[in-house]
């Protein structure tokens, strides 16, 4: 264990807890979510909005995809950073002049809500389960790394904490929360990149030859060859990273924080503009350490592999740049990060459990908030205990890469049903849930059939299904299947107009 | 909650500007997709002779750079017609209160 690095991790863990929990104490009632959000600049919401959409999760993941794969590596970064713009073309002007920004409020504009809330919920379950693993995952390997306990016992603790967090806090990801998570992982990733180039005399084509020369694959290392081996997975991953940002159920409620529509539109300028900033510059982090921890001994073991998985490639490059203060920083950043999302995530799933589930199904829209409150808490500790078992099953496995998976499901199963419901008067209740059904369990049963679940879970030697991530099947299936029983049925059930509707 | 009764802003933007922009980055990304999955050899050219950069991160950089892009220009768009509709509106109601 090493003494400056802990200490300072434990420092700025302490700190920007205690940072979220008086920012938090201060948003709550006030500013809540629903509550408006007057007083939130442009600025500030560009801000959230890229805490939103930036996990550190994704920075450990990134920067190990492209420190092992080089560009086909990047391809992820580029990906993840069309999903916000998509969203903003797609959906805020519409749900903004609708009022509605949550998947459950906006359907059940048109469609019958009961059903569709527990749709909304079940997808959600689903999307936040994978989402959930892939930082548990992130945030395991840190502890394993940093304080050299095994790591079970890593994501156990982490998963125990966040269970505490949110059982305690009941932390929500509110706006300021997100602008300090947005700023922290800004300014620890800006430093980062400085440091790197500046080894490099701030030359980005000296950055790049370095990594060349030393990577296995050479100069192939600086352009795509995956994808022309598999052109269906990458389509189909190009389609997930794409379009999964936006079923995603946290991000959509970001544009009502904002006073107007104009104030939201610039704030997703300023939103899009760090995003997009921040995935560029993986290029820089990845490659950086490509060169960095090349041949060095604390960073890579004997086996030629990363010492404490291939998630830590960012942590050990921010040691080797910056020494253990370095190191303790930007571990801390990344966990209390993690921490964030991982609340806020649980929070989310524990609501869609007690308010849409237990409150829809079991109360029949009776409210009862102290039950409702039991089953959410009850949820949290389940929804807990679930993804520490799922963590340890994915350990090693890339967190960038199962994030990608998290898109895969929202984009079969959410987004074609939020768009089509926003923009096709056609889609009926029955279409939605069959569609949204179809998409989900395609995308969910095709995930476990391939790659990253059949192979690396659960140990055969070749997958069922090569497809991987299964967007380009089941994508298309929700769409046809919507559309196919909304017309099918039409006649059978009265038919819900949203009066005007463009 | 009564179905039917929802009724949309009239100054509704329309859909149009959100659909091309759309269309745009779908084009430009999933191109960059079928140049890596077809043609990865164009992608492996150094930009300029005995370079390093190669295509692969110039088209890449630009995808990333065109979603930004059209963010700013549909915000700018929007904003536009939302002065442009309360221009309108404002000249409506003076119209309104002159007669």
């Amino acid at each position: 264990m090493n003494t400056i690095a802990t200490s300072c991790f434990l420092a700025i863990v302490v700190l920007s807890l205690a940072i979220t929990w008086w920012a938090a104490r201060n948003t709550k009632g006030t500013n809540d979510f629903y509550a408006a959000g007057g007083n939130v600049t442009s600025l500030q919401n560009g801000l959230a909005l890229a805490g939103d959409a930036l996990s550190a999760g994704a920075f450990l993941g990134l920067t190990g995809l492209i420190f092992t794969s080089g560009f086909d590596g990047y391809i992820y970064a580029i990906g993840y950073s069309t999903g916000m713009p998509i969203v903003v073309f797609l959906l805020a002007e519409r749900l903004r002049q609708l009022g509605k920004f949550t998947f459950s409020d906006v359907v059940s504009l048109r469609l019958e809500e009961t059903p569709m809330r527990i749709f909304g919920a079940l997808a959600s379950l689903v999307v936040i389960g994978f989402y959930l693993i892939a930082q548990l995952v992130g945030a395991g390997a840190l502890i394993e790394l940093l304080f050299g306990i095994n790591f079970k016992a890593a994501v156990a603790i982490v998963g125990t904490l966040m269970i505490c967090y949110v059982m305690f806090g009941g932390m929500m990801a509110t706006t300021w929360v997100q602008i300090v998570k947005a700023c922290l992982m800004l300014a620890g990733g800006a430093v980062i990149a400085v440091l790197v180039l500046a080894r490099f005399g701030f030359d980005l084509s000296a950055l790049l030859r370095g990594a060349a020369a030393v990577h296995a694959k050479g100069q192939g290392v600086l352009a795509p060859a995956a994808a022309a081996r598999s052109p269906f997975s990458s389509l189909s991953l190009a389609l997930a990273l794409m379009f999964g940002t936006a079923g995603l159920p946290h991000i959509l409620m970001r544009f009502f924080t904002v006073p107007d529509a104009r104030a939201a539109r610039n704030s997703v300028v300023w939103g899009t503009g760090l995003i997009s900033t921040f995935y560029a510059a993986t290029a820089i982090f990845g490659f950086g350490a490509i060169v960095i921890l090349s041949g060095d001994a604390s960073a890579i073991g004997a086996d030629g592999k990363v010492i404490g998985g291939v998630n830590m490639v960012a942590i050990h490059l921010a040691r080797l740049l910056g020494g253990d203060v370095m190191l303790g920083l930007v571990s801390a950043v990344a966990f209390a990060t993690i921490l964030a999302v991982v609340a806020g995530l649980t929070l989310a799933g524990a609501s869609a459990v007690s308010h849409d589930l237990y409150a829809r199904v079991v109360l029949k829209g009776r409210p009862d908030e102290a039950r409702e409150l039991k089953i959410s808490r009850i949820a949290t500790v389940v929804l807990g205990l679930v993804a520490i078992a799922l963590g340890v099953a994915f350990q090693g496995q890339n967190v960038a890469y199962m994030i990608s998976l998290a898109f895969a499901i929202a984009c079969s199963s959410t987004f074609p049903v939020l768009v089509l419901s926003i923009y096709w008067r056609g889609l009926t209740t029955r279409g939605a849930i069959a569609g949204g059904s179809i998409g989900l369990v395609a995308a969910l049963g095709l995930t476990v059939l391939g790659p990253s679940m059949w192979v690396k879970v659960f140990g055969f030697a070749t997958p069922v299904v090569s497809l991987d991530p299964p967007t380009l099947i089941s994508m298309p299936l929700a769409f046809f299947t919507c559309w196919l029983v909304s017309r099918a049925g039409r006649r059978a059930g009265a038919p819900h107009h949203l009066a005007g509707a463009a | 909650m009564s179905l039917g009764s929802k009724q949309l802003p009239a100054e509704a933007t329309g859909a149009g500007p959100g659909f091309l922009a759309t269309a745009i980055l779908a084009s430009a990304y999933l191109g960059f997709t079928a140049l890596m999955a077809f043609a990865p050899g164009v992608l492996a050219t150094p930009i300029h002779a005995g370079g390093t950069l190669t295509m692969a991160f110039a088209l890449g950089l630009g995808v990333i750079l065109l979603g930004f892009a059209l963010t700013v220009a549909y915000a700018v768009i929007g904003n536009r017609r939302e002065m442009q509709a309360d221009a309108d509106s404002a000249i409506l109601a003076a119209e309104g209160a002159a007669e």
